[in-house]
């Protein structure tokens, strides 16, 4: 079930009000039920993968917290990291590692047969083990007490509103609120329409029509396309991830708002970055913390010199370009920005910067959004070599044509009151939210939002991008 | 506020919906089209195609070329933009078999395989032109299609606003932004167009219009480019007993007297027109 789909609403029109008036464990059940019926939509076998890795964290989780034995509580964590991670590696890498090895043998007069599984991925596989890996992470540091209400574990993992695309929740934050069984309070309707309005419209109208720009750009072949094109065809990307990727997230935590669930803020008008640090506290705000938090920091950070920082960084954003997805445009993207992250940060760029808005702040932007976008490039494209051929005619060919103007003008067209919106945002530090505005000014920006999404739908409704992660 | 805009937008719609195309003007009036053929003297004949068949016949040259072998006719188009058999199969049973309005014959002009079976891409379409509100639950089922697309079935049923909203996009986009038409073109074409090369929609057709008393004629209309007609349309239309005109290749017919790969200009619609008026001549003569 898609946010962008009549199913969906119907299905939530159904769960919303026992959520509302039910207490206790009842509700907690329903959530859960419901939570597994959305998941099972997609393919009811894969609720057999939520169901171990849940149950797996439970009695580790347990076990670490009941024992004094510090090797004992690592074995037990050593438990739920290979579960977890196992999950993800079988379903998400297999056949990747497979062929890469098969490949590695045949460079070395090996030749075997690749045994290749084709193996379906299940929706939401990275999030939720990472999720769930969290929790018992927390619990083994001390962080969280593990719980013994099986049911409340289960709806931590399964809560359906975040549970196919994130945000990544920590234990600290979202397993109170379910033992707690938080209700909708005074403004959660209001903050709530927002987010799902704000959501819904980033997804339908500015993700869905750049699709149609960025697809009809990587589709071509290089020889028919010109350096500008190439250009249009990353910033229509870079629009498309972020609308569809901050919609679902922006969704997620409106539905939740209704159910009395604050979830994570996930984006945080990531295209204003200063430098690709500032990026990463910007950009999918819950994955790249849980690197930092879990791997990042363990492995030393920033605090042991500045080689081994970078190569921290660097192998950070190696496992998080991996994380989404097995192939090597992934990789090569994750290794890019830790390469930028590197530069940055040997080179001390971007410090002791002024907090206020100037003309070297804004040159920062747009140098940041373009080092993005960049990425962009390689992320979208289908091979290297793809990759490799549109970068070079980025800086070999200018011929401005008519795809170009018209693509130019459909991004303004359609992410133009956006911009506008995130600009005023960032400038008042969000004191310009929608949310504080006067009810009128509220209801012409709803309605312009709806009115758009009414007559200026995508040709083709589509899946959210992040959902093959 | 936002439900007053949604109803500003459905009553603006409706007072102003047939100036945002020709073709939607044409949509709104193929009823009163059906009924005048209905009562008009003569054998009414319905042209039943797309805008190759608004380009491509001209009416009025039929008529006067029957007329001229002694065969009093009468002679009416419906020819909605960018629809095939999908399309059809639907207006012919909402305007033409329950209504009761039935002509002698349905002659339905096709090129390539827009005769074949194809899925239904834009349940709005039709929902807002060619079924009722009471049909979606029965058309949903027939067309197999999910919640989704049964919603979007249902609203464009219901709201004008929903039901021609590509078409405002369309016109907007047209107009706000430079060389967005042909940019459109590119992507349409880009898409995914596979057509699983079955007639089971021409087939009810024909035989929905038998069951009517109506006989059906099929044209295969000249393109620019030449096109091979399938083999399983030649053997659907010799078992169903249904005539195929076959107007591809005429002598006089030069690719100049095209405006682009497909639509006629007036000078080859006259030369089509003729030789199509030739068959149906042939093909009234022989009825009973």
């Amino acid at each position: 079930m898609l946010f962008n789909s009549y199913v969906f609403w119907a299905f939530f029109a159904l769960v919303l009000p026992g959520a509302v008036l039910l207490r206790g464990t009842p509700r907690k059940l329903l959530l859960l039920i419901a939570s597994y019926v959305f998941y099972g939509f997609w393919d009811w076998r894969f609720l057999s993968l939520i169901l171990l890795s849940t149950l797996v964290d439970y009695y580790a989780a347990q076990a670490i917290d009941r024992t004094r034995d510090q090797n004992r509580s690592f074995r037990f964590l050593l438990i739920s990291v290979f579960t977890n991670l196992g999950l993800l590696a079988f379903f998400k890498y297999f056949d990747f590692f497979t062929v890469q090895l098969a490949q590695l043998l045949a460079t070395l007069g090996f030749h075997v047969a690749a045994p290749l599984l084709d193996v379906v991925l299940p929706v939401g596989i990275s999030f939720y083990t990472f999720q769930t890996l969290g929790y018992t992470i927390d619990v083994y540091r001390g962080h969280t007490k593990a719980t013994r209400e099986a049911l409340d574990l289960a709806l931590f993992v399964a809560f359906f509103p975040q549970l196919v695309a994130g945000p990544i929740e920590r234990s600290d934050r979202l397993l109170p609120q379910i033992q707690n069984d938080t209700h909708p309070v005074g403004d959660s309707f209001r903050e709530g329409l927002y987010l799902i309005i704000s959501g819904l419209f980033r997804k339908v109208v500015i993700a869905d029509n750049m699709a149609v720009i960025a697809n009809a750009v990587f589709a071509a072949e290089a020889s028919e396309l010109t350096g500008p094109e190439v250009l249009v065809g990353a910033y229509a990307f870079a629009f498309q991830i972020y609308g569809d990727f901050s919609g679902y997230s922006s969704v997620a935590r409106g539905v939740s708002r209704w159910l009395g669930i604050d979830l994570t803020v996930n984006f945080r008008r990531p295209y204003f970055a200063r430098d690709p640090t500032d990026f990463w506290r910007r950009w999918h705000i819950s994955l790249s913390s849980w690197f930092r938090d879990y791997l990042y920091i363990p492995l030393g950070g920033n605090r042991t010199g500045a080689w081994n920082t970078c190569r921290n960084l660097l192998l950070v954003m190696l496992l998080g370009g991996l994380w989404h997805g097995a192939g090597w445009t992934f990789v090569i993207w994750g290794a890019l920005h830790g390469a930028i992250l590197c530069v940055y940060r040997l080179f001390g760029i971007g410090r002791g910067r002024r907090t206020d808005w100037h003309l070297v702040g804004m040159l920062e932007m747009v140098v940041t959004f373009h080092l993005v976008c960049l990425g962009w490039l390689l992320f979208r494209a289908e091979t290297v070599e793809q990759a490799w051929s549109m970068l070079t005619l980025l800086v070999t060919d200018t011929t401005v044509t008519s795809t170009v103007v018209a693509g130019m003008g459909l991004i303004l067209f359609y992410c133009g009151p956006l911009i506008a919106y995130e600009t005023a945002m960032e400038l008042t530090e969000e004191r310009t939210r929608l949310t504080n505005a006067a009810w009128w000014f509220r209801g012409l920006a709803y309605s312009y939002c709806v009115s758009m999404m009414l007559f200026f739908p995508p040709p083709t409704s589509r899946e959210f991008i992040y959902f093959q992660f | 506020m936002v439900a007053a805009t949604l109803a500003v937008a459905e009553v603006g719609m409706r007072m102003f919906e047939s100036r945002l195309s020709v073709d939607v003007a044409h949509l709104l009036e193929i009823s009163d089209i059906v009924n005048r053929l209905y009562e008009a003297d003569g054998t009414r004949i319905l042209f039943v195609g797309n805008s190759m068949i608004r380009r491509g016949i001209d009416p009025v040259l039929v008529e006067k070329e029957l007329e001229a072998r002694a065969l009093p006719v009468s002679v009416a188009s419906v020819f909605p933009d960018a629809s095939s058999i999908v399309h059809w199969q639907y207006l012919l049973d909402r305007h033409v078999w329950r209504s009761g309005l039935s002509p002698e014959l349905v002659v339905v002009g096709f090129a390539r395989d827009q005769l074949a079976d194809r899925a239904l891409d834009r349940p709005e379409r039709l929902g807002r032109w060619y079924a009722n509100l009471s049909d979606v639950v029965d058309i949903a089922e027939r067309e197999g299609l999910g919640f989704d697309e049964s919603a979007r079935l249902f609203l464009a049923g219901a709201s004008a606003a929903y039901g021609s909203r590509h078409r405002v996009e369309q016109r907007v986009l047209d107009a706000v932004i430079p060389f967005y038409r042909r940019s459109r073109a590119v992507a349409v074409t880009s898409r995914d167009g596979r057509v699983v090369r079955r007639y089971s929609r021409l087939d009810s057709v024909v035989a929905g219009n038998r069951e009517h008393g109506v006989t059906t004629v099929l044209v295969a209309l000249p393109l620019r480019d030449r096109y091979d007609i399938d083999a399983g349309l030649y053997a659907l239309a010799r078992d169903a007993k249904t005539p195929l005109i076959d107007a591809r290749l005429l002598p006089g017919l030069r690719r100049e007297q095209f405006l682009d790969d497909r639509h006629l200009r007036p000078e080859g619609a006259a030369l089509v027109s003729r030789r199509v008026a030739e068959d149906l001549a042939g093909i009234l003569q022989r009825r009973p």
